[in-house]
């Protein structure tokens, strides 16, 4: 793994190429399934996703620079020689923020649902 | 008006309707005037419980992004109907994922 770390959380930026970068990063369900085992275990390393997934250790180096390109994984410290990568910080949304942004698109919802229905009487 | 449902997150929302349970259940279960009031035409509808006209219970999703429960409870009050709607996430947090990204490009 040589890959190259990317400067800055995606989150925190509104460039339209990063985003590009980090849709289609997510786009792949392999890459996906490393996310999933970030978020499960913290830390990981190309030789640990190798053991957890069908694809050669070539795929997964390949699989982790399209995800640190994309901004949203990083090498974390370790102390010894293996290369351990994270999630990183902005990566995620809290759950309170799908909270809050569920409920209020389903305010605007019911406010239609209920003004079609009063309407219809 | 958020809250813990056991392990899961579930966003629960209400409104109280002037109109009896059997005309909020019609505008509920018919494609068509879904369709008016909902308006999310990417994301598919799959009807998993339908108990005419207190409860309806169904999964949705867009392309990429995992599907989510939302439940209708359709409740009788002295003015009217009451529904209440809970949206539960799924046990994969990574729609939490994308749509931190989706709301940047907003």
């Amino acid at each position: 793994m040589s890959g190259r770390l990317s400067s800055g959380a995606p989150a925190a930026s509104g460039d339209a190429d990063e985003l590009g970068r980090v849709f289609a990063a997510l786009a792949d369900p392999t890459r996906r399934a490393m996310i999933e085992a970030l978020l499960r275990e913290g830390t990981t390393s190309a030789p640990r996703l190798t053991a957890e997934l069908p694809i050669t250790r070539q795929a997964v180096a390949k699989h982790l620079a399209t995800l640190d390109e994309a901004g949203l994984v990083e090498r974390a410290p370790a102390a010894g020689r293996e290369v351990r990568y994270r999630l990183r910080d902005g990566a995620l949304v809290s759950a309170g923020a799908w909270l809050a942004e569920t409920e209020s698109a389903w305010e605007r919802r019911l406010a239609r649902l209920k003004g079609a229905v009063e309407r219809k009487r | 008006m958020a809250e813990q449902t056991q392990e899961r997150k579930a966003a629960r929302t209400e409104v109280d309707v002037e109109a009896s349970p059997e005309e909020v259940w019609e505008a509920l279960v018919s494609e068509e005037r879904r369709e008016d009031w909902l308006q999310e035409p990417d994301r598919e509808v799959y009807i998993e419980v339908v108990q005419t006209p207190s409860r309806l219970v169904w999964w949705w999703g867009g392309e990429d992004e995992p599907a989510t429960r939302v439940e209708f409870e359709i409740v009788a009050v002295p003015r009217g109907t009451r529904i209440v709607v809970t949206e539960s996430e799924p046990d994969f947090p990574i729609s939490l994922l994308a749509m931190s990204f989706a709301r940047v490009l907003a």
